[in-house]
């Protein structure tokens, strides 16, 4: 079979994989129309071509309507390897790969969606090694384990229970469900929450009591464990707040924020890092890092349970609950743009020149000297680099979101089931897998730009 | 410092999987999130979305027109994104909205409700052998079978819909303050920010406002009826229905006459905390100084609000003016109120035009004092209807009756045509037939109950496809997901 035959029937196979998916793609149009259906191919200079269940014949979109298209996420998760990393470039796009070489002028990564790219270290800003983190929890299976309580705060006849379905918690009442999840001391907490009405929704980090307290009468009640208590309020106070608890000790709040517009106002990914040593908190909500505490009289947490409470309002779900050690990095960094500088496990930063990175080994001159360190004792690198201008936005001009996280601006040739063609200002023209994607950004071009973006 | 917080941002941004996507050139976040809750966001800047208007029961959406509809070939759609006009089967059609329709006109002595859902406006003769004799406005019918029939309400010999929209903003006043705080699209009013929208539709007499609301998040609407003032709600003279999605409650305002602020006392809202939307009828009964709310055709509470406290004031019961104003208050981050399906019609006397009531296994005559009578009705003739309960016969004269609730009969389940459709005309109801041709002078269908139809493409608003399948959240915000959750 020569390599075109292969090629279509590559393309084929991933037409009909797509095809056959029952979650479809969507397209979203500029003047905020949108349809649902499969995605057969982009010619950028001609047409965007639909497959719409109603529609006897492929739609033929014109390009320039298109605001985005948004594909549905893969399910496979890809485990990272020891040189897993993801590279953030001084334009903003962010790759993912292997890191396989750097020397003073470039560094090679190995992806699998492109190959291997080879990207100037004059584009890079920094980059994070990604190892598999020890999982402390993984996904909620049942009530097993968890203890139910009645919410201390429900008038008579308001309390409820949280019921599991699904691989999810419930509550459309106030109820209490608390587990000893053995949190560690440097800890990311990872789960999703959805909601119909209001949500307000009081969460226990670091608790050692399964039963709820009633703040307003926490000093007559029995005794407990120093704990922080997490308060989502999308309704009344409409705001995220961060209460330490402790008993006896005067009310404390390190600091609220407005409930922030989120990409979905019904539900939100909570991703929390939490460090004992350093006292700090941090809290992303769909990936954005929103709030960053810092308790200034020490950590507060005195127990290594979680405790969510349901209080009065809508339905909330709870679920895809993970708990993994963290690498505990929050800002190790002076973040001086004209040197190189990395982060040992230990969380110091060592600045210097990168000489070269290969055979697992990072070679770094520093103030005493060369330096060689194996990339599997490091946590992050961030390079030197200058800030780069605003770029131009050429014709064609499309962004694409990785499922796996990440996004790559490119100028779009062409798409098909299986390649898509691009070119890029840092590495240049690469076919890539379009199933990488979950979401491709039709970006409007500057009014004088080019066609092509140099590279 | 702004270094080191730049970069904890892009550490904690890369290890959280993605960074934030800079700004799209329109608001495509927002516009999904709107989207998928299947309430239209705001217009993204530049966006002209003129035409009429394709929705599909996955919950997407194409604006453009209608070329051309065929039971044989199916429907063409014109779209300005489309290089070529779209040709669609209607298997996953649920509307076509049209950006203009005419209105009907017509004077009604009764509405009728049926079973299939179609509600038409008209006049009835007779009840005779279980088939009734009714005019509607598009013409004469044969016999309507009475099986199909779920509620005749019997309107007032003044009773007018002032209005049946919205098609468009033409009349409506949005508030100065937060101008920009309800916009128009697609058939409904949106707020996504505190402010007011109101119309004088010189009301005056007894009146029925009867909206859909559908809301994101949190919402708290007031409504001030027989208010002077629509560019803002009236301190000084208002009366106000305050819906939250805790509570329904009405309050009267009348400095004017030195009355003291009333609070009338509230009911919890109804409507379950898994669903985001309701039709919500207010009848205002001028003559027995009553406020009545019903939520989803279920009576929610009826206020008497004549003031009796002021010492014999002859004042209006609700408010001096003629406007209606609706004021969006407390609206949070991502909140968003739709008012769409409003129709306002008056009356006089106690003839108040009930919502129609739930089918039970009797027949159910409904009085002009509010009382109600169980039976078997006989027949309708020479303005009278005919109760029998059980030995005895009654002949009740129909200027005393304000609905009959037909008892439910047994439906035989049939699978439904895509091209059985209902067509919603401005101040004409709905009806629902099997589509035999569309051209652009005139459509043509079959009705099981009204027979051959015929009537004019323009005076169709909306036109529902697929009326066996309900509209289905899109797949990224699913209702069944909280569907069953029952503590």
């Amino acid at each position: 079979m020569n390599s075109l035959s292969r090629i279509g029937t590559l393309a084929s196979l991933a037409l009909a994989a797509r095809l056959a998916s029952a979650a479809p793609d969507m397209v979203l149009f500029r003047n905020g129309d949108l349809l649902y259906g499969q995605l057969l191919a982009i010619d950028p200079q001609k047409a965007v071509q639909w497959r719409h269940p109603d529609a006897a014949r492929p739609i033929e979109l014109k390009p320039e309507s298109i605001a985005e298209i948004v594909f549905p996420a893969p399910t496979n998760a890809i485990a990272p390897s020891s040189n897993s990393c993801r590279l953030l470039l001084a334009d903003g796009n962010c790759l993912a790969g292997e890191l396989v070489a750097c020397d003073r002028e470039t560094v090679a990564l190995e992806t699998r969606y492109a190959g291997r790219l080879s990207i100037p270290r004059h584009s890079l800003k920094s980059l994070v090694f990604l190892r598999r983190s020890p999982v402390v929890f993984d996904e909620i299976t049942g009530l097993d384990g968890w203890t139910q309580a009645a919410s201390a705060a429900a008038a008579p006849g308001e309390s409820g229970q949280w019921t599991y379905r699904d691989g999810a918690f419930y509550a459309s009442k106030t109820a209490s469900i608390a587990r000893d999840l053995k949190l560690p001391d440097v800890a990311e907490i990872q789960f999703d929450l959805a909601w119909k009405g209001p949500l307000n929704l009081a969460i226990a980090l670091y608790t050692d009591s399964l039963r709820p307290i009633l703040l307003s009468a926490k000093d007559q009640g029995p005794d407990f464990g120093g704990f922080y208590s997490l308060r989502l309020d999308n309704s009344f106070y409409r705001c995220i707040d961060l209460w330490p608890i402790k008993k006896s000790a005067p009310e404390r709040r390190l600091g609220q924020l407005p409930f922030p517009s989120l990409k979905n106002n019904d539900r939100m990914h909570v991703d929390l890092r939490v460090s004992k040593p350093q006292h700090k908190i941090a809290l992303s909500l769909d990936d954005e890092l929103v709030k960053e505490w810092v308790d200034p009289e020490g950590f507060s947490g005195e127990g290594t349970c979680m405790r969510f409470v349901q209080n009065p309002g809508g339905v909330v779900k709870l679920s895809h609950l993970r708990i993994t050690q963290w690498n505990g990095l929050f800002e190790e960094s002076t973040a001086d743009e004209t040197h190189d500088a990395f982060w040992p496990e230990d969380g110091r930063q060592v600045a210097g020149s990168i000489e070269s990175i290969s055979n697992g080994k990072l070679a770094f001159r520093a103030a005493h000297g060369l330096v060689q360190m194996p990339l599997l004792q490091l946590k992050a690198i961030s390079f030197a680099h200058r800030q780069a201008p605003p770029a131009q936005i050429p014709q064609g001009t499309v962004r694409g979101t990785f499922a796996q996280g990440g996004v790559l601006t490119f100028v779009l040739e062409s798409w098909q089931p299986g390649q898509m063609t691009v070119s890029n200002a840092d590495f240049g023209r690469a076919r890539l897998d379009p199933a990488a994607f979950t979401r491709l950004q039709f970006l409007v071009p500057d009014k004088n730009a080019g066609p092509e973006p140099k590279g | 410092m702004r270094g080191k917080a730049v970069l904890r941002r892009l550490l904690v941004g890369l290890l959280s999987g993605s960074l934030a996507a800079p700004a799209a050139q329109i608001d495509v976040r927002s516009a999904i999130a709107g989207f998928l809750g299947q309430q239209p966001a705001r217009p993204p800047a530049g966006a002209t979305n003129q035409g009429d208007l394709l929705q599909f029961v996955d919950g997407s959406l194409m604006h453009g027109g209608l070329i051309s509809m065929n039971p044989a070939f199916g429907l063409r759609w014109e779209n300005p994104a489309a290089i070529h006009s779209i040709d669609l089967l209607p298997g996953h059609v649920d509307s076509i909205r049209f950006a203009r329709a005419v209105s009907v006109t017509l004077a009604p002595t009764a509405r009728l409700r049926f079973v299939n859902g179609d509600e038409v406006p008209g006049s009835i003769t007779s009840l005779r052998d279980d088939h009734l004799s009714f005019s509607a406005w598009f013409g004469r019918s044969p016999a309507i079978p009475r099986a199909s029939l779920q509620t005749i309400t019997f309107l007032s010999s003044n009773y007018a819909v002032l209005y049946d929209g919205p098609a468009d903003a033409d009349g409506w006043v949005i508030g100065s303050r937060h101008a920009g705080s309800w916009f128009f699209r697609d058939g409904a009013f949106i707020s996504e920010l505190p402010g007011s929208l109101g119309r004088d539709f010189n009301l005056s007499g007894s009146s029925t406002i009867e909206f859909d609301l559908a809301w994101r998040e949190s919402f708290a609407l007031l409504v001030d009826f027989y208010c002077h003032a629509v560019d803002q709600l009236d301190p000084d003279d208002s009366c106000l229905l305050d819906l939250t999605r805790k509570e329904i409650s009405l309050r009267r305002f009348d400095s004017s006459r030195q009355l003291p602020p009333r609070n009338f006392g509230s009911v919890p809202w109804p409507v379950p905390a898994a669903r985001n939307k309701a039709r919500i009828t207010i009848q205002l009964n001028q003559e027995e100084g009553t406020v009545g709310v019903w939520v989803d055709h279920v009576p929610a509470r009826r206020w008497k609000v004549q003031n009796d406290s002021a010492g014999g004031s002859s004042g209006p019961v609700f408010g001096g003016g003629g406007g209606l104003v609706f004021q969006q208050e407390g609206v949070g981050a991502g909140s968003q109120v739709r008012l769409s399906n409003l129709k306002i019609s008056q009356w006089e006397g106690r003839y108040e035009p009930e919502p129609p009531g739930a089918m039970t296994n009797v027949d159910v005559i409904r009085f002009i004092n509010h009382d109600h009578a169980a039976g078997k009705i006989t027949g309708i003739d020479g303005g009278k209807v005919t109760l029998a309960l059980g030995d005895t016969v009654l002949q009740i004269p129909l200027q005393r009756v304000t609905q009959i609730n037909f008892a439910a009969t047994p439906a035989a389940a049939s699978a439904r045509d895509p091209w059985e459709v209902r067509a919603h005309f401005p101040y004409g109801g709905s009806v629902s037939f099997q589509l035999q041709k569309w051209s652009d002078k005139e459509v043509v269908g079959q009705s099981p109950v009204f027979g051959p139809l015929a009537f004019q493409p323009g005076q169709i608003r909306q036109l529902d496809f697929n009326l066996g399948h309900a509209p289905a959240a899109a797949p990224a915000v699913s209702d069944q997901e909280f569907e069953g959750l029952n503590e």
